[in-house]
């Protein structure tokens, strides 16, 4: 795969790109913003390179999804050593608008809320199977893990997150 | 039931979704390369400094303080209120040796020879 060819994949899968960093950042949009652009200078550099033993969008996915970790790992690192004294009270992550005054968009944020009580595999495993219509096969590629584990935080996740869906509406 | 769970979770995720595209950055925007950001080192330092302080501190005290008393002052004799269970009848008797006079180990003696022992 040339450089062009890269470019034209990373332009149809951007906004996909984008939800899917969106997800692994918790919807903090400027962390999002910055672990996808990691990742597409490491793609495009060569630092991160398709083997093409997947399709790209589930490598493209992976990168992301390791990128996103290693920023979650520098920002724990970070807030631990006394940068959340120094830098005050961090902003909350979704940061709410007069426009999450609609009911969608409430709707939205109450999912997020349920998505975030779930466990971080469960809550990537439900996002790329039925937000980005992966197969489980190909969100365990994505995840980097076997795809009986995947299958069960599949299975656990999507129990949980149906219960919570359901006590939300009942609320 | 299945497919209709699916189906609601589908819907669900996409709510979640609602308006990730409207947030999307520009493609040309990110890959743009940026210097990367650097962070701020006064949290390094004022962690590394805190840190030298309590060495320092822990340093001094050590040196400062004596090392603690070898025994306990006199009088600070602990007694348990059930001690005197431990005291049985006869128990001083085993506790102390006897002490003879001159003038029974004399007598011992005597009455030994008188028996006929030697």
């Amino acid at each position: 795969m040339d450089r062009g060819d890269i470019e034209q994949q990373l332009a149809q899968l951007h906004p996909a790109a984008f939800a899917w960093a969106l997800s692994c950042c918790r919807w903090n949009a400027s962390e999002a913003e910055e672990v996808l652009q990691s990742a597409y200078l490491r793609v495009l550099d060569g630092t991160a390179r398709f083997a093409e033993r997947s399709s790209f969008k589930t490598w493209l996915f992976s990168v992301v999804r390791i990128g996103a970790a290693e920023s979650r790992r520098r920002r724990w690192f970070r807030d631990a050593a006394l940068g959340r004294w120094w830098e005050g009270t961090l902003a909350p992550a979704a940061v709410p608008s007069v426009d999450e005054e609609l009911e969608s968009r409430q709707r939205g944020a109450r999912v997020r809320e349920a998505l975030g009580r779930l466990a971080a595999r469960q809550r990537e495993v439900l996002d790329l199977v039925f937000f980005h219509g992966l197969s489980i096969e190909d969100a365990a590629g994505v995840m980097g893990v076997a795809l009986g584990t995947a299958r069960v935080h599949y299975q656990r996740g999507k129990r949980r997150l149906v219960a919570l869906l359901a006590l939300e509406e009942a609320a | 039931m299945k497919s209709e769970e699916d189906d609601a979770l589908r819907s669900a995720l996409a709510a979640a979704h609602q308006g990730d595209a409207a947030r999307t950055p520009p493609l040309q925007r990110m890959l743009e390369r940026r210097p990367p950001r650097r962070d701020s080192p006064l949290p390094w330092l004022v962690t590394c400094a805190s840190l030298a302080a309590a060495l320092g501190l822990a340093a001094w005290l050590v040196g400062h303080l004596g090392p603690p008393p070898a025994q306990l002052p006199s009088g600070t004799r602990w007694s348990f209120p059930t001690d005197f269970l431990l005291d049985t009848p006869g128990s001083v008797t085993l506790r102390t040796v006897p002490q003879l006079s001159p003038g029974f180990r004399e007598q011992l003696l005597e009455s030994g020879i008188r028996r006929g022992n030697p």
